[in-house]
């Protein structure tokens, strides 16, 4: 008896201990929600809205500026705001989704779309596009977000890429990917605790730097039909270029470094070039009389190129206010919300209205703006978390020496393949 | 008599219910979805038998998950039982203040993991890191190491921290066996001329083998478990040299969506970890 109890106790245990593991993708619904308190709970109608980056310091007041005029104009409606981080952004979505929560408008980045409608999670879109609101989006941008001909998403963050670079210690900011290597040479040989230039590899935003090179070689990760090829000639001699720039030491650790830490590196005086968006101004422009800065276009390989990334806003599949989550999404993109949000983050026209605005035309933002038009999307890949791991390790292993370009691409395609 | 032979059951129901229905549940779904081709966020489920199974059995990358798993956990269960062992033999000893040492050594274990990972990575930051400042200022080193971004060096972090979390409960496991074996057994190989070498292997460890046993099942099981600390820190990084079975499933499920096949292998590492605690307990049965 007492035997029996034991091993009864005993399984019990090895139950507790091992199911933890079931519950990481089972009972880890966190989807606790961040419910706006100031929203009354008596109102008809309700809608929420997934917001990624929501309580960053630069994007909540424009968020709450556009949701606030919502609930004044539509006093029957509450809106729930439902915030997480950008880094669990995918996790909690998906904790909302299997608990049956899901927000009825979903902001994600657009390069998620084709997955999420593959899976039928969000809605096509088509119904509600008329030509009056097609008539006044920048139409390359829209394209961003659409799926195979279907209209998944509806863009509301436009970025783009430029060159940041040291003024006082770069005369002339390079054009090419030569002149790019020799200027971090040289930068790096008279300066020797300063890198010439920066590659980050990390998995949130890396990708998006790395295909810039890509792109700009001629180069792609996905062929004509849409699915994924990697070991092609272009890619191959993309990775050894930016292997000749870890082989001469003039840039800092490649797996250490995330997009985010190139600004802060800057403005400690420890970096001369890096690649990125106009949201580094706020920082640069603190260490602005140590280390003056510029910008330009980004360096030409065999051609012009830039990756050209948006964040979308959807509408769930399950969502039982579709017109109402419309309704907030064309709310939230008039000219008035739109305009001041692109403002001051520094993001690019979503609208035709706003391109008429003078600070695409001068000054600070010029170089980026030049080069929309070299511009090419995010890849529409199956599954972007995969194909990101794969895609960033590859290059990892290559500028580690771990692997050639050949082996690390040739491997990388076959894991996303197989 | 009848009552007797019902009352322990009747006792233990309550605790059997709750555990039926917080982990019996979920591990029957996990059962479950392992025989489905299954999306986390999808509603489209299809039972495809034992084909997930065999789609992972038959990946030769299951395999080198499995293998940087065990050596993660050996090396973790090593630095915890080791340091655990032999913090609680000092803390056993006649010291000054000792019950101050005692509270001290359970900190680590009392902050949360990810507070405790988040603290780590701003001490094993390549560039800007306390621990590179340090071992560069007492000459250890002359330039910084990268602790968190090269792969034998992040294997080898990873684990540190994990143990540094799970050190304090092994201390204490230890430390309450020890203060169990009675001074006269000491006092007796005393007399016979066991000096105290001989005293640690002929009395110390033979009167605490049930709780190494113990420990080590433990310790096993949850390092083998571990995901907060290695995906705060490096997200299985870098370039995989920290990926172990819980990040793969966490990147199955919540990467690509697939619950079939995380819940398969889910359900292997279930199995991996009941066989093993099998193990124990005929050894433990053994002792007894």
């Amino acid at each position: 008896m007492k035997r029996i109890f034991k091993r009864f106790s005993f399984l019990i245990v090895i139950l507790v201990l091992s199911i933890s593991l079931a519950a990481c993708s089972n009972s880890s619904n966190d989807g606790k929600k961040d419910t706006d308190k100031s929203s009354e709970s008596t109102k008809e109608k309700k809608v929420s809205i997934f917001i990624p980056g929501y309580d960053d310091e630069s994007f909540k007041p424009l968020y709450d500026a556009s949701i606030e005029g919502f609930r004044k104009d539509n006093a029957d409606t509450e809106v729930e705001i439902v915030p997480a981080g950008w880094d669990e952004a995918n996790s909690k979505l998906v904790s909302l989704i299997q608990a049956g929560e899901t927000p009825d408008v979903i902001i994600s980045g657009s390069r998620s779309l084709r997955q999420f409608a593959e899976l039928g999670a969000i809605a096509n879109l088509n119904e509600f596009m008329t030509d009056e609101f097609k008539a006044g989006r920048v139409e390359e941008v829209l394209k961003t977000a659409n799926i195979n001909g279907d209209q998944y998403g509806i863009p509301l963050a436009f970025s783009s890429r430029a060159l940041y670079y040291r003024k006082d210690l770069i005369p002339t900011p390079p054009t090419t990917w030569d002149e790019l290597l020799e200027t971090a040479k040289k930068v790096k040989s008279e300066n020797p605790d300063m890198y010439g230039f920066a590659i980050p590899t990390d998995l949130t935003s890396g990708t998006d730097e790395l295909l810039n090179f890509i792109y700009q070689n001629g180069g792609s990760v996905t062929d004509a039909d849409g699915n994924i090829k990697l070991n092609t000639k272009e890619n191959v001699e993309t990775l050894n270029f930016l292997k000749k720039f870890q082989e001469a030491g003039i840039i800092p650790d490649p797996i250490a470094t995330e997009r985010s830490s190139q600004a802060p590196m800057f403005q400690n005086g420890d970096l001369a070039m890096f690649i990125s968006g106009p949201w580094e101004k706020k920082t640069l422009e603190e260490s602005k009389t140590e280390n003056p800065y510029e910008v330009a276009a980004l360096p030409k390989g065999d051609k012009m190129a830039v990756t050209l990334v948006t964040d979308s806003f959807s509408i769930a599949e399950s969502s039982k206010n579709k017109q109402l989550a419309w309704d907030l999404i064309e709310y939230m993109g008039q000219f008035k919300y739109q305009n001041s949000y692109d403002e001051t983050i520094g993001f690019f026209p979503i609208l035709k209205e706003e391109e008429k605005e003078a600070r695409y035309q001068e000054g600070f933002l010029k170089p980026f703006e030049e080069m929309i038009q070299y511009g090419i999307g995010e890849p529409q890949v199956p599954v972007w978390d995969t194909f990101n791991k794969e895609f960033v390790e590859s290059v990892q292993k290559v500028l580690t020496n771990k692997a050639t370009a050949e082996e690390a691409l040739d491997s990388a395609e076959k894991e996303l393949t197989k | 008599m009848k009552k007797e032979k019902w009352s322990p059951y009747l006792l233990i129901a309550p605790v059997v219910i709750f555990m039926l229905l917080v982990y019996g549940y979920p591990l029957f779904l996990t059962f479950k979805y392992s025989f489905y081709d299954a999306s986390l966020i999808g509603e489209n489920y299809k039972f495809i038998g034992l084909s997930n199974y065999s789609t992972i059995l038959k990946d030769k990358s299951f395999y080198d998950t499995f293998w940087l798993t065990t050596k993660w956990t050996v090396l973790t269960v090593g630095f915890k039982i080791g340091i655990g062992f032999f913090i609680a033999m000092i803390l056993n000893g006649k010291i000054y203040i000792r019950k101050v040492y005692r509270f001290l050594i359970l900190i680590p274990w009392a902050i949360p993991q990810v507070v405790v990972s988040i603290i780590w990575t701003w001490i094993l930051d390549g560039r800007y890191g306390y621990l590179n400042y340090y071992l560069q200022k007492i000459g250890l080193i002359e330039k910084p190491l990268s602790w968190l971004t090269e792969t034998n060096l992040a294997f080898l972090s990873t684990s540190w921290v994990d143990a540094w979390v799970g050190i304090p409960l092994v201390t204490m496991m230890f430390l309450s066996a020890l203060s169990s074996i009675p001074e006269s057994i000491y006092e007796a190989a005393k007399v016979d001329g066991a000096n105290k070498i001989q005293r640690f292997f002929n009395v110390t460890i033979p009167s605490m083998k049930k709780v190494i046993l113990i420990v080590v099942t433990l310790t096993t099981i949850w390092s083998f478990n571990s995901f907060n600390i290695i995906y705060v820190l490096t997200k299985g990084g870098p370039i995989g040299a920290t990926e172990t079975l819980m990040l793969k499933i966490y990147r199955e499920a919540f990467g690509k969506y697939d619950l079939g096949v995380s819940s398969t292998l889910s359900i292997l590492v279930f199995i991996t970890l009941t066989l093993m605690s099998v193990l124990y307990w005929k050894q433990l049965e053994k002792e007894d």
